[in-house]
C-alpha cells in the first residue's frame, strides 16, 4: 500500500504529481463503499472466512500486477527518466 | 464548529450529519495535497522513508487517539474535547507556516481540462497506471476490515464488542510496525511490490483459517491495517 504510493510520486512530474495523488485517494477511498457492498454479500452469502479468502485472491492478481511494473534500478533514474520523457 | 454547536445545546443529528459531509468535502482536497506535498519536501531517495513514517505517524494516531479520547470524555466530557479538537488544528496550521518546501512544484497555470490531462497522463507511464490498478482491487476485496471483522468477531468467534475491540487493536498496532520497516525500503522495485501482496494476501488466508481469537490476533497483527481508510 505504502510502497505503491511511493511509487507513484516517484514516476510523476512535480507538475503532475497532485492530480496524480488525487487519483490515487480517489481509488483509495472511492473503492471503500463499494468494495463494503461486494464483502457484504460476500459474507451473508458464504461468512466471513470467505470474504478473507476473496481478498486473499485479489492480493494475488495484484502481485500478478506488480510482476509487470517496470521500476528502474535506483530511484534517481526515476526521476532523471521524468526529465527525458 | 461542533463545540460551539454543544456549547450552545443544539447539537441536533442534522447538524452533525451537514458538519459530517462538510469534513468530507475537506478530506477531499486535504488528502491528495497532502501526498503530493509529501513529494515537494524530500528528495527521491528519501521518498519512500518519508512517506511510510506519514503512515506510521497516521496509524499510531489511530491507536493512541481513540484511547485518548475515552480518557478525556470520562474526565472532562465530550464538548471540551471538540475545543480540543479545534485547538489541535492551531498545531497543524503553525507548522504549515514554519515549513518551506526545498522542492516545490512549479505553480501551475490553469487550464482547461486539467483534469483530463491528469488522466492521460497517468494511462501513459504504466508506473502509474499499474499500481492504480493493483490498489483498486486490493481495497475493493481485500481492505473490508470493518466489515469483515465484526461478523468475524460475533458469528465465527462468538465473541463480543471486546473481541471486535481486540481484533481491531491488533490489526492497528500490526500496521504501525509495517509502515516502520517499509520506511527501510529506499526504493519501492518490482519484488517488494510483488512480495507485499504476497504477503498480504498469505496472512488473509491465515486469518480466514484461523481456529480461534488468539490466532486470529497472531495473523491480524501480521497483516496491519491500511492507513486512513475507516
Amino acid at each position: 500500500m505504502t510502497l505503491c504510493s511511493t511509487t507513484l510520486q516517484l514516476h510523476s512530474s512535480s507538475a503532475y504529481r497532485g492530480r496524480i495523488m488525487a487519483l490515487w485517494v480517489y481509488v483509495y477511498l472511492g473503492t471503500s463503499p463499494v468494495g463494503s457492498i461486494i464483502t457484504g454479500a460476500i459474507i451473508s452469502a458464504a461468512g466471513a472466512r470467505a470474504a478473507l479468502l476473496t481478498g486473499a485472491a485479489a492480493c494475488l492478481a495484484a502481485a500478478a500486477i506488480a510482476s509487470r511494473v517496470h521500476t528502474p534500478p535506483h530511484a534517481d533514474a526515476a526521476l532523471t527518466d521524468l526529465a527525458s520523457a | 464548529m461542533l463545540w460551539g454547536l454543544a456549547v450552545a445545546g443544539k447539537a441536533s443529528v442534522a447538524a452533525i450529519v451537514a458538519i459530517s459531509v462538510a469534513g468530507g468535502v475537506v478530506q477531499i482536497v486535504d488528502s491528495p495535497a497532502r501526498q503530493a506535498f509529501i513529494g515537494s519536501l524530500v528528495m527521491a531517495e528519501g521518498l519512500s522513508g518519508a512517506v511510510s513514517l506519514n503512515g506510521v505517524v497516521m496509524n499510531s494516531a489511530r491507536v493512541v487517539g481513540p484511547a485518548l479520547a475515552g480518557v478525556l470524555i470520562v474526565t472532562i466530557g465530550t464538548t471540551p474535547c471538540f475545543a480540543v479538537n479545534a485547538l489541535s488544528y492551531l498545531a497543524v496550521i503553525a507548522a504549515l507556516v514554519m515549513l518551506r518546501p526545498p522542492r516545490p512544484g512549479a505553480r501551475q497555470a490553469r487550464a482547461a481540462g486539467g483534469v483530463r490531462a491528469g488522466l492521460r497522463y497517468a494511462a501513459s507511464r504504466q508506473q502509474l497506471w499499474l499500481p492504480l490498478v493493483m490498489m483498486a482491487l486490493v481495497g475493493l476485496l481485500a481492505f473490508n476490515f470493518p466489515v469483515i471483522l465484526p461478523v468475524l468477531a460475533s458469528h465465527t468467534f462468538h465473541g463480543n464488542g471486546g473481541t471486535y475491540g481486540l481484533l481491531s487493536t491488533m490489526l492497528s498496532v500490526g500496521s504501525v510496525a509495517g509502515s516502520l520497516g517499509v520506511g527501510f525500503i529506499r526504493h519501492p522495485r518490482r519484488p517488494y511490490l510483488m512480495a507485499a501482496a504476497l504477503a498480504f494476501g498469505a496472512f488473509l488466508t491465515a486469518t480466514a483459517g484461523a481456529p480461534d481469537v488468539a490466532v486470529a490476533c497472531l495473523t491480524l497483527l501480521a497483516t496491519g491495517r491500511p492507513p486512513s481508510r475507516s
